[in-house]
């Protein structure tokens, strides 16, 4: 990760500062034209200092900034190591650097190419997380993913045809099933990977079974996301709606929905452990382990 | 090709000189020192820092092209009048 680090006021000050700079050029006019080209730098100037320096100002300005942060994670080079000191010492805010760093963005697939990336073996996905098969006190592990801005890519309804037409029977009968499949994928930028370690006991689905901390890795990557969602509703009515007798009232209804997804990497991840001070992190998005069914409520499963 | 009039060079020599002034007197000449290692640190705002220096050098720069021009444009207007006033014409 690149850090920047920044003083409030004075960036505050700076923005301030750009802004009258733009509106005193804004207010510049001649047109001699003697001046054109000496116009043209202007504009261009003018242009360079609200589309370029001022959006950057705001960026910076506007970012979550880290509440804490550790040398472990930022980048080895010696400009990054400078940020590092320099915030600490002068007790300046961190985040991290926006944009404008780094090679230029890779150009993201189409749903379609990811799926044929995925089929031709192009895009291969992140090793599995390890399974316990089922044996009480054996370690298994979960994959956690959590990214700012998922970019969504496209969502495609993959519902069978048979499904389709069960749902459409069900209307008006007493007893009713309806499933939804949907396969959505995310090109996720920089996300956050927790592989979180774990022995299969008893535990709370709400919580979460607990975590080996010690043994936690993470690790930054970009890729695509691939998620299955498996939505389905079971309904039980009796007779014609008053309102509309095409319809009958339901009495009971039951819904499940779950999910199943693999992350197709661009670049390797390269994990390390868990530092464990507090530090300002996103929430983790998805979380998945090789079980046949989730370990716990809102995990999913490492399959497609 | 008739020389322009000598009130109408020292017009837009006026107006030139004008315009170098104002340009002499923005702010976006001085924005660059509210930046800088004492405001913020890092890949980003070293590359506004240089952008802010690179507006700077720009306007400058435009300021003095400004003024040459207008300069060169009194020269003229001087030489235009004194050759009037040599042949004996009335000053333009």
């Amino acid at each position: 990760m690149t850090l920047l680090a920044f003083d409030r006021p004075r960036l505050d000050s700076l923005r301030l500062a750009i802004g009258d700079a733009v509106e005193d050029l804004a207010r510049i006019r001649c047109d001699d034209p003697d001046a054109a080209d000496e116009m043209l730098t202007i504009r261009l100037a003018s242009r360079t200092l609200s589309e370029t320096c001022l959006p950057r100002v705001l960026e910076i300005l506007q970012s979550q900034a880290m509440t804490s942060y550790h040398s472990s994670g930022i980048d080895g080079c010696d400009v990054q190591r400078f940020v590092y000191s320099t915030a600490h010492d002068r007790g300046w805010e961190v985040t991290s650097d926006p944009v404008l760093i780094g090679p230029p963005a890779p150009r993201i697939r189409t749903f379609d190419e990811v799926l044929a990336d995925v089929r031709s073996g192009a895009l291969i996905p992140m090793t599995a997380p390890l399974d316990a098969n089922g044996h009480a006190g054996v370690r298994y592990t979960s994959l956690a993913f959590a990214s700012d801005h998922p970019q969504p890519v496209d969502t495609r309804d993959v519902t069978s045809n048979l499904l389709k037409f069960l749902d459409f029977m069900s209307d008006g009968l007493p007893v009713g099933w309806r499933e939804h499949q949907t396969i959505e994928i995310y090109y996720l930028t920089n996300a956050r990977i927790t592989s979180a370690v774990h022995v299969l006991t008893a535990y709370d689905r709400d919580e979460g079974p607990e975590t080996l901390i010690e043994l936690t890795t993470e690790a930054s990557a970009s890729g695509y996301m691939v998620i299955r969602t498996h939505e389905s509703v079971a309904e039980v009515s009796i007779g014609p709606d008053e309102q509309d007798p095409t319809q009958g009232v339901t009495i009971a209804s039951q819904s499940s929905s779950a999910y199943s997804g693999m992350f197709f990497p661009v670049n390797a991840p390269k994990f390390k452990p868990v530092d464990q001070r507090p530090r300002f992190q996103s929430p983790d998005r998805w979380t998945f382990t090789t079980s046949s069914a989730p370990m716990t409520d809102h995990w999913g499963t490492w399959d497609l | 090709m008739s020389a322009p009039p000598v009130e109408q060079m020292r017009a837009t020599a006026g107006r030139l000189r004008a315009l170098a002034a104002t340009i002499g007197t923005s702010r976006a000449l001085t924005v660059y020192r509210r930046a800088g290692t004492d405001t913020w640190i890092g890949p980003t705002p070293q590359r506004c820092d240089d952008a802010l220096l690179a507006v700077r050098r720009q306007l400058q720069s435009a300021q003095q092209a400004t003024t040459d021009t207008a300069r060169r444009l009194e020269r003229q207007a001087d030489t235009l009048q004194h050759q009037l006033v040599s042949a004996g014409g009335a000053p333009v």
